[in-house]
């Protein structure tokens, strides 16, 4: 009995390895084996290495946001269905777990802007901090021009400023 | 109604694994987020833990099949029981950090823990986690357990 279960076990461990990696080559919303999704630096994970932007200060670049050749591009990092919900007006969406599919087609606009605001929910949300470590290391942005708003949506929408809702910036 | 529990503890066990499964294929992100928390894995391990939340709601739902079917079924069983013992442990182990960090009792503490239904009360899930185990070994098992008599 022990062996044929140990036999079964491997069987089935053996199965469920290759239904997960056919799952994750297959599965356009499954997350990509060979991405580092919490990039850490020397710091540690809670800590970053950018510069800081409070809600204030991202609410006066809003009128700059729309400009064909922006000086601040903000980018949200959280899911579409959030980004769907409610977003800072002129934020692009860049779900830091399907980064590549929303940051390769604005990569010039990146390469250009000086002012890159990268946000998540806020709290204890990391995902701001793990784009903004993607967009330096893996995409060579600017650290200088990488800045994180810590506060997120969750402060944006407290301080009571405008939201868009739905997928249009 | 004796002879008919066994098929029921087999589909109410597939029942609750295909739950959990299918919602963490749905959300993996916060499955990732989840499993992260209990930093079983380091940082330079981040491929096994991709691997990890793609495989483990596979394995559950796999599971789920095999222990309807009776498919490697107990091969399905014994892994699921590792499964479900590796995470009550992480799940403990995480409580007890908590409960050092916050100064709150085992019974009040309440967190998301990966298992696929949102936030859940600690004490509540891991006494849940026991039942579920031993209905698995149950499903899987049954068949090799002493027997009280030759007609039970």
């Amino acid at each position: 009995m022990i062996r044929t279960t140990v036999l079964q076990t491997l069987a089935f461990a053996a199965l469920c390895c290759a239904l997960s990696l056919g799952n994750a080559w297959l599965n356009p919303s499954a997350l990509a084996l060979g991405t580092n999704y919490a990039p850490a630096s020397d710091t540690g994970t809670l800590e970053h290495e950018f510069q800081s932007i409070d809600g204030d200060e991202l609410q006066s670049y809003s009128e700059f946001l729309y400009d064909e050749e922006p000086y601040v591009v903000v980018l949200d990092a959280r899911s579409s269905a959030d980004y769907e919900i409610a977003h800072i007006p002129g934020a692009y969406l860049t779900d830091h777990y399907h980064q590549q599919k929303y940051l390769d087609p604005i990569r010039d606009l990146l390469m250009s802007a000086p002012i890159i605001v990268v946000y998540c929910k806020g709290g204890d949300c990391e995902d701001s901090i793990f784009l903004a470590r993607d967009l330096a290391y893996k995409y060579d942005l600017s650290i200088e021009s990488i800045y994180i708003y810590e506060g997120g949506m969750n402060d944006w929408q407290q301080r009571k400023f405008a939201t868009t809702t739905g997928s249009q910036r | 109604m004796k002879s008919l529990l066994p098929a029921l503890v087999r589909i109410g066990v597939a029942i609750i694994l295909v739950k959990y499964g299918i919602e963490k294929l749905l959300d993996p992100v916060a499955f990732l987020k989840a499993i992260r928390e209990y930093e079983m894995f380091s940082a330079e391990s981040f491929r096994l833990l991709n691997f990890s939340v793609s495989a483990i709601p596979i394995a559950e739902i796999v599971a789920a099949i095999c222990i309807v079917s009776g498919f490697l079924r107990r091969g399905a069983a014994l892994a699921t029981t590792a499964l479900l013992l590796v995470f009550s442990s992480a799940i403990l182990i995480r409580s007890f950090e908590l409960m050092s960090q916050t100064g709150q009792s085992f019974t009040e503490l309440s967190f998301d823990c990966g298992c696929g239904s949102g936030e859940v009360i600690i004490y509540q899930k891991i006494m849940f986690n026991i039942i579920l185990i031993i209905g698995v070994l149950h499903a899987g098992f049954r068949d090799y357990a002493p027997q009280l008599s030759p007609n039970d």
